[in-house]
């Protein structure tokens, strides 16, 4: 379990550009939850992920993985908690694909046949091609650096797994990929995930409960349902709702007695025992 | 520019291009490609990961050369380097990422580096920094500096940075990706405007389907080749094509289709929340009488 108590990050503290991006912040994250992070661009959220393997440390607060600060950990590395950050470009640095990709196992101190099959499965895991293992990451495009930022992480095999908008780059079909072996894989290995994400549609598809900041606070928290159940007061911070929700609302106001959803299937369900129900009478 | 004959569009002819590559297959990002894009219109490029979009944005203001082939910006060749400056002033690029792009520390500076490279007088290029920036809903963060932005508000700095000099044309590659959705809304409104009332043609590379919906024109590509083009209506009809190159469907288009397949009566393409409803509600009426 990580605990966030009164989190409060401040950038260029007692500068004249002093930002608070972070204002006591108070969270908890259950293990095995899958739990998604909304808000706008600027409200906070890459900053509050990246206090959870102490990537940076709170100002004022603390955070506690398992009832321990993560701060006080003399080097920082915390092979429990992987990052994929926002930007791939900011994590990859290696010479090859297969160094990036081995870098967390080696410094897990892992030996090579088990830092070889962790790379595999990893590089199975994002769906890279295996004849790309010796190229250099910069040479390779905008989609694939983000899956090889995503592969070496799940190397390290995390109990959390923070994902800072994994999918932003990708096509249709490498989003859906991703996070189908994402949701397995929290399924399966009961990996906590935190998923820090602006497609609504994702959100209402994979998370089961919503954290919403806004202007570095914790404004709205609950099962993703009842988030979304709330649309006005996502617009009135600049954030949406599913564009399938949007359509059931239109629905609702040309007067019938609709219930909100928020997913394809939930969408599909609720027409027909609506047209069930109308047929009936 | 000598000779050349004045034309109101992009113009690619015939064009080809690989990346020079080490391995022997040398693959064609772009494979005969003959597309004309228009001033004043807005298009929208949607393709995979590796479908040859971002090459193809590359080859619009002369940063890519085709490998055999010409790409004709208003009459002049990307290939003639007299013609760059030309070329580079009415087509405006913004990338993907904007740590590529924003060279200055404090945001105004950075917007204002073109128009400084141009020699617009101090007056003019602070009223037009300002004015773009307040366009962009980013006039707070004017003294800001670049470091201390989020992804999304640097990237709206990007924009900034090339809506400020006025092109002809808007190539945006995936500038979008990184928006939350109100920004990207924003952003959409204002290349919306931009197009409707200063006549700027925006090319609009993008992995959002709802957002190339907002476009009058799609192009698809595949494989380095140009595999639909045409009104979203039409592109988004064609949705089992789509989902077989890796591209997806507007929710409600999907939505739609999938009722149909279930023996509904929906017509298909539809893109706007609004008509999806419309004809929820037909059918719930059941047919008239």
């Amino acid at each position: 379990m990580i605990v966030y108590e009164n989190v409060t990050h401040i950038y260029n503290r007692g500068l004249p550009n002093q930002q608070i991006a972070l204002d006591d912040v108070n969270l908890r994250f259950e293990d095995g939850e899958f739990v998604g992070i909304i808000g706008r661009t600027g409200s906070g959220k890459s900053t509050l992920v990246q206090h959870m393997n102490g990537l940076l440390k709170p100002t004022t607060g603390r955070i506690l993985m398992d009832g321990k600060d993560v701060s006080i950990k003399g080097l920082g590395i915390n092979f429990n908690v992987g990052i994929v950050l926002q930007n791939p470009e900011d994590q990859i640095f290696e010479q090859t694909v297969f160094k990036e990709i081995a870098f967390g196992p080696q410094n897990m101190k892992l030996d090579s046949g088990e830092i070889k099959r962790r790379v595999a499965m990893a590089m199975d895991f994002v769906g890279l091609p295996k004849d790309i293992l010796e190229t250099s990451p910069f040479d390779l495009s905008g989609g694939q650096k983000r899956r090889i930022a995503i592969a070496s992480v799940i190397a390290m095999q995390p109990r959390v797994l923070v994902l800072d908008e994994p999918t932003s780059g990708l096509d249709s079909a490498g989003k859906k990929n991703i996070l189908q072996r994402i949701y397995e894989h929290h399924k399966k290995e009961k990996t906590t995930v935190v998923l820090v994400s602006h497609n609504m549609e994702e959100v209402a598809q994979y998370v089961e409960r919503v954290v919403v900041l806004e202007k570095a606070k914790v404004t709205m928290e609950g099962k993703v349902d009842e988030i979304f159940e709330k649309p006005n007061e996502l617009r009135k911070i600049g954030l949406d709702i599913p564009r399938i929700s949007v359509a059931f609302l239109k629905l609702k106001e040309l007067g019938y007695d609709v219930k909100n959803v928020h997913t394809l299937k939930q969408a599909k369900t609720e027409f027909f025992r609506l047209k069930k129900t109308l047929q009936e009478r | 520019m000598q000779g050349r004959k004045k034309q109101n569009m992009i113009e690619l002819k015939n064009v080809h291009f690989s990346y020079e590559s080490a391995t022997k297959d040398t693959k064609l990002a772009l494979n005969r490609i003959n597309l004309k894009i228009s001033c004043g219109e807005f298009v929208a490029v949607v393709g995979a990961n590796g479908s040859g979009k971002s090459t193809l944005a590359k080859h619009l203001n002369g940063l890519l050369i085709p490998t055999s082939g010409d790409v004709l910006v208003l009459g002049a060749n990307t290939k003639c380097e007299e013609d760059s400056i030309f070329i580079k002033k009415n087509v405006g690029m913004v990338f993907q990422n904007p740590d590529n792009q924003l060279v200055f520390t404090i945001v105004e500076e950075d917007v204002a580096f073109a128009l400084e490279n141009l020699g617009v007088p101090q007056q003019e290029m602070r009223e037009r920094v300002e004015k773009t920036l307040s366009q962009l809903n980013i006039l707070e963060y004017k003294n800001a500096s670049n470091a201390e932005l989020s992804g999304g508000q640097k990237q709206l700095v990007a924009i900034a940075g090339v809506l400020v000099i006025n092109p002809k044309f808007i190539v945006l590659d995936e500038s979008t990706a990184m928006l939350d959705p109100q920004s990207r809304d924003d952003v959409m409104c204002i290349l919306k405007k931009l197009n409707s009332e200063l006549g700027i043609a925006v090319v609009l590379i993008t992995h959002f389907m709802e957002e190339a919906a907002l476009a009058e024109r799609i192009i698809v590509m595949n494989e380095g080749k140009v595999e639909l083009d045409d009104s979203p209506r039409q592109v988004f009809k064609k949705l089992e094509l789509l989902e077989s190159i890796g591209l997806s469907v507007p929710q409600v288009t999907k939505f739609c289709h999938e009722l149909n397949l279930l023996g509904e009566n929906l017509p298909l393409g539809i893109v706007d929340e609004n008509e999806c409803a419309i004809e929820l509600a037909k059918i719930l009426k059941g047919p008239r009488r």
